[in-house]
């Protein structure tokens, strides 16, 4: 990697000036990335660039541009990833990304606007994302860069793994689960664009890796969170991706128990997927062993199925998942199926 | 006297934040600030005025105040360069040591994070993480052993891991006059075979 990594002490300094310039002129921004990762208390380290999104992007760089003594333009993104690399003259060594209502692979709704938290730490006020946009904007670093960027993946990872420890029992699931189902990322940098939802289900083995060794914590712990956390948020993340991804895993790992144990699934997301599978006469399970039909699977993918409310509520109700579920995975579908349950379970 | 607590509460209640906003964001009982606040004016760093229900402080022209933010830019020099005040600690008391593991790498590969993994010979092992402990305590900061600790709480707590070698081999880096004595490469793949939380 060419760029230097900015020290913490450097890009804290870097980032509290940029922020208050930019609130100053009443500009909505937060911080993202690394630096939000530190604000959050999760841990302090070292970046390549502090990001930092803002609502008003041409007003923002109209702003910078006033302030070049300061803040010189290094870098323009394409107009996939609209964003701007400043460097601060003042602060040796810091680079400032400042981004267009994006962070990464997901955009900023009014929603994730109105979660932005203003931490107050002992050197200043510094508006950060909620926790779980920040790990929503991380999911699918560590897939798309583990072969061509090791260490960083790594980091991806790591900070990933920070997030689920912190938030696993106060985190809100719903919407985690909107913003990873609205959010897609292009697979290796440049293939198709992804929905985020694929590369969560297969990096759910690499954090609870990262959860006993960088974070020390013995494999019972490290698998009650992880098992936690993939269960609540899977259940509101039915995704075609997902399903297709598990598909494709069953000829290698071979055994249902080890499908479950390796991505952490719930008895409930297991029986979902298990249920429409056999729906479609795709897989036979019998002791624990399953076999998949691998001829109707490709016909099976380019149907191209998308898992609608009705289908999902309807295949969660034969299996008898709770209310309280079924409510929750409702909200991820449509606003008009959750009036239409609400109705239904309060006159029932 | 100040004290970091008080460093930080005057440095959150000059930037316009009233006692409430003070507490939530601390995490401190409101009382606790509210003595702070008074302490802060008796000694002549602030003038509280009442907004409605809110009390909120200008700050003062006095000389004390200058240290309040001295402190904090202390506190947060010793939290993301710990190994500066602990190398001169240990020092003192003739122990010899090296930095080992993500300490070592950041002198080595500039990654840099608030994470203390030190080598001493064992028969210093208590002495050293007691120093350690109460060196950092001195600037405000908690030590523990354990990463999950620092997770929620990184500003306030420094990870500090003390490892064992029967010979201590150093080799010097030097940052602004000051001597950190890092581990050569053959004493930290000796034991980085010996301790997990050393590995990659």
């Amino acid at each position: 990697m060419s760029e230097p990594l900015v020290p913490v002490s450097v890009w804290r300094k870097s980032a509290l000036d940029i922020l208050s310039l930019l609130e100053s002129n009443s500009i909505k921004c937060a911080l993202f990335g690394a630096a939000g990762l530190g604000v959050h208390n999760i841990h302090w380290r070292s970046t390549y660039d502090i990001d930092i999104v803002v609502d008003d992007f041409d007003k923002a760089s109209e702003l910078l541009q006033k302030h070049k003594d300061r803040y010189e333009l290094i870098a323009q993104h394409d107009l996939e990833h609209p964003s701007l690399n400043y460097n601060d003259k003042l602060a040796v060594g810091a680079q400032l990304q400042i981004w267009n209502n994006e962070l990464y692979a997901i955009k900023m709704v009014n929603e994730s606007w109105q979660r932005v938290e203003r931490k107050y730490l002992d050197d200043g006020v510094y508006p950060v994302i909620s926790l779980e946009d920040l790990l929503a904007s991380k999911v699918g670093r560590f897939q798309t860069m583990q072969h061509s960027m090791n260490y960083i993946a790594n980091q991806q990872a790591e900070d990933i793994a920070g997030i689920i420890y912190a938030i696993h029992n106060k985190a809100d699931y719903n919407y985690l689960a909107k913003r990873i189902k609205s959010g897609s990322r292009r697979q290796g940098g440049v293939g198709k664009q992804i929905n985020l939802s694929w590369y969560l289900i297969q990096e759910i083995p690499e954090y609870r890796k990262k959860l006993t060794q960088k974070i020390a914590l013995p494999e019972v712990e490290a698998d009650q969170i992880m098992h936690d956390f993939s269960s609540k948020l899977l259940i509101r993340v039915l995704t075609t991706e997902i399903d297709e991804f598990l598909l494709n895993s069953i000829p290698s790992l071979g055994r249902m128990s080890i499908l479950k144990r390796q991505y952490m699934l719930s008895d409930d997301v297991m029986n979902f997927y298990l249920g429409v599978w056999k729906e479609n006469d795709l897989v036979k399970v019998s002791n624990d062993i399953v076999t998949l039909d691998e001829e109707k699977l490709d016909k099976y993918i380019a149907n191209n199925r998308r898992f609608s409310p009705a289908t999902i509520i309807k295949k969660l109700r034969t299996l008898g998942v709770s209310d309280r579920n079924l409510l929750a995975c409702a909200a991820n579908c449509s606003l008009r199926y959750v009036d239409k349950i609400n109705y239904n379970w309060k006159n029932h | 006297m100040v004290n970091y607590n008080d460093a930080i509460v005057y440095n959150l209640a000059v930037r316009g934040l009233s006692i409430s906003e003070i507490a939530r964001a601390r995490s401190l009982p409101i009382t606790t600030v509210e003595n702070i606040f008074n302490r802060l004016e008796r000694r002549g760093l602030i003038v509280t005025r009442r907004e409605r229900r809110r009390v909120r402080a200008e700050p003062t022209h006095s000389p004390l105040a200058r240290i309040c933010e001295d402190m904090i830019m202390l506190r947060n020099n010793a939290s993301s360069n710990p190994e500066f005040v602990v190398s001169t600690a240990l020092e003192s008391i003739g122990i010899p040591h090296a930095f080992v593991g993500a300490t070592r790498r950041k002198y080595r590969n500039q990654e840099i994070r608030n994470e203390l993994q030190i080598a001493v010979p064992s028969q210093f092992l208590e002495t050293a993480r007691d120093r350690i402990s109460d060196i950092l305590a001195g600037y405000g900061l908690q030590v523990t052993s354990r990463p999950a600790d620092t997770i929620g709480r990184a500003n306030d707590v420094i990870l500090c891991q003390v490892f064992t070698a029967d010979r201590i081999q150093t080799e010097d880096v030097v940052i602004d006059d000051q001597h950190i004595p890092i581990a050569t490469t053959a004493l930290e793949n000796e034991l980085r075979q010996t301790y997990a939380e050393l590995q990659i």
